[in-house]
């Protein structure tokens, strides 16, 4: 997948555990931990708000295009 | 009653296939080393092309499946219905004999049999596994399109085996039995309705391929 989710660096940014974020979005830790290790395949608007709201961030801040990545595709 | 799950249709069918797998496991076992000890065996190929083996006393009995049709026609009335010359036709039956010796129809009967009976194992095992996954309420799991795909592929060519078999017997009977009034025949019965079948289930198969990646992309979105 060429999007990459920065959710590990917001993370050590705002100095905030995946378990502290799970509680703060009502997400379970493996739903999170999907997300962090880019298995997602796709993300619903309502959880890229919910993880925006708590890491005070905008949603391009969170997602990223990795063109090495597109083209091993 | 719930279809899929623990105690449903699926888990019902499941400890079915399971049962018949066992059964048919048996059969083929005691077929191949009856056969290959000389053991006294009855060799049952029926009308539909079912394979079965009967354990006897003494000898070699054979049921093979025959088609024959009467030489002078036979006197059929219905006077209730003022039928005069009803006619029968394509007659289809069993023909039950004892082999003196074991010469090459026992042992092309006798892998037949073993044939058939391993192929029947296989399409069951397919189906057993597939239902196993749908009494743990997981249809959508990858190896059930492909198994469904192997099962329709599996009836589409056992009925094309099958009527072969059913042929081969039939040409048999006609070139070695004579029988006073009625003559044997070999014809090609192929059950389209059969065939269908298959070709339904070829399409049910990419219809769960299609479902596997949806579920999959619905469990993988967060």
């Amino acid at each position: 997948m060429a999007i990459r989710v920065r959710l590990d660096h917001l993370l050590l940014d705002r100095r905030l555990s995946l378990t502290d974020l799970a509680d703060r979005v009502d997400m379970t830790l493996a739903n999170l931990s999907v997300l962090k290790t880019n298995k997602a395949r796709a993300i619903r608007f309502s959880t890229l708000e919910a993880l925006c709201r708590e890491l005070q961030c905008q949603p391009g801040e969170l997602l990223e295009w990795s063109p090495e990545d597109a083209e091993g595709e | 009653m719930r279809t899929m799950g623990k105690r449903s249709i699926a888990s019902f069918l499941t400890t079915l296939m399971t049962v018949a797998w066992s059964g048919i496991a048996l059969v083929l076992i005691l077929t191949v080393f009856g056969g290959a000890i000389g053991l006294p065996l009855g060799l049952h190929i029926s009308r539909t092309g079912a394979p079965s083996v009967e354990g006897y006393d003494t000898g070699v009995r054979m049921v093979i499946p025959v088609s024959f049709n009467f030489d002078s026609e036979a006197r059929v009335t219905a006077p209730s219905l003022g039928v005069k010359g009803a006619r029968i036709e394509d007659v289809r039956g069993s023909l039950k004999f004892p082999l003196v010796t074991r010469g090459p129809l026992f042992f092309i009967n006798w892998l037949l049999v073993i044939t058939l009976l391993s192929a029947a194992l296989w399409a069951l095992a397919q189906l057993r596994t597939f239902f196993i996954t749908l009494s743990q309420g997981q249809p959508f799991v990858p190896a059930n399109a492909m198994r469904i795909q192997r099962i329709a592929w599996a009836v589409i060519l056992g009925e094309l085996i099958r009527a072969a078999v059913v042929w081969f017997e039939g040409f048999y009977a006609m070139n070695h039995f004579q029988a006073e009034g009625f003559h044997f025949a070999a014809k090609v019965e192929v059950n389209f309705f059969v065939i269908v079948c298959g070709l339904v289930l070829l399409v049910i198969a990419e219809v769960f391929r299609v479902g596997t990646r949806l579920d999959e992309d619905q469990s993988l979105t967060v």
